[in-house]
């Protein structure tokens, strides 16, 4: 057999060459994107009306994984700006394996940060408060029928949402006020801005600092559609959904709004 | 160890940049110059954007 035959011709070792190329290049992309995703960034829309009136049903967040992250010493402090949690900061967290159990999981959650690990918190009639003294709520809101009661701790032991862990009721406490409930340690106590129909700590218990994600930043594009829009798996429903409706639902003066 | 943001990120960089200077040149030279580079650039675009989002 001709010798010249068997090697590739130089068409094909060009092709073979751009086939490369094209892969080498497509999988930088995708190491960036990973790279920005888990570091620096990562995008989340939000499904449900539970963070009513400051964050809307189609917000896209960007979220900063830097403000939560954390560190083993005063280095990572010192080259990132990270921020004590206080109360009253906005979170969004992975679902927590209560949630997850119960087939009423979405990926992530934005919620706020209300009591602190070791606080005690008790809501009565959808006034909270922590360790025995009101919390003034400004950005509090009472929209849709309530599906959460207006007080925390249940009363009796039977009224605990099946969500909530066992080993975390009875982390209960006597105060002037009545029965407390005390956050246990690398825990935080997150609500919802619309107590109404937030599923939140009531529901599936304190979250744990593992869970946290970032903090929410800016709102890079709001669209208005409904809960079952989000919520739909058929995704070319959605897109299709979208790209009809993009100018028209587009909610333009909330973007790149600050959280 | 990976409960560290900022050390994971440099060992993630560490293996990204050299694995894609790898792939990128043939001599020693320009594989630990554009290792380097890249890393430098990830670390510090990383640091230089949280800064820029603690601000605006």
């Amino acid at each position: 057999m001709n010798k010249k035959s068997q090697q590739p011709s130089k068409k094909q070792q060009k092709e073979k060459s751009s086939i490369r190329d094209n892969v080498e290049m497509i999988l930088e992309v995708l190491v960036y994107v990973f790279f920005i995703n888990a570091f620096l960034l990562q995008t989340f829309g939000i499904p449900t009306s539970s963070m009513e009136d400051n964050m809307l049903i189609g917000d896209h967040l960007l979220v900063d994984k830097i403000a939560y992250s954390r560190s083993l010493g005063t280095l990572d402090g010192f080259m990132f700006p990270q921020l004590d949690m206080k109360r009253g900061l906005t979170v969004v967290f992975k679902s927590p394996p209560e949630v997850k159990r119960n087939n009423m999981s979405r990926l992530m959650y934005v919620k706020r940060v209300i009591a602190l690990p070791g606080e005690t918190i008790m809501v009565k009639e959808n006034q909270v408060y922590i360790n025995s003294n009101p919390l003034h709520e400004p950005y509090v809101s009472f929209k849709g029928n309530p599906s959460v009661p207006d007080n925390f701790p249940p009363e009796n032991l039977s009224d605990w949402w099946p969500e909530f862990p066992l080993e975390h009721r009875y982390n209960l406490v006597e105060t002037e006020l009545g029965m407390a409930y005390q956050v246990p340690e690398d825990h935080y106590f997150c609500m919802g801005d619309n107590r109404n129909i937030s599923a939140d700590s009531r529901v599936w218990g304190p979250l744990h600092q593992d869970y946290l994600i970032g903090k929410p930043w800016r709102n890079y594009w709001s669209f208005d559609a409904p809960t079952e829009h989000y919520l739909n798996k058929n995704l070319f429903q959605r897109i299709g959904y979208t790209i009809i409706n993009f100018f028209k639902h587009t909610r333009w003066e909330r973007t790149l709004k600050k959280y | 160890m990976f409960e560290s943001h900022l050390i994971t990120m440099l060992l993630f960089s560490v293996i990204v940049s050299i694995l894609l200077a790898f792939l990128r040149y043939d001599t020693k030279k320009e594989i630990i110059r554009s290792a380097l580079k890249l890393f430098a650039y990830m670390v510090g675009g990383v640091i230089l954007f949280s800064w820029i989002m603690f601000l605006l």
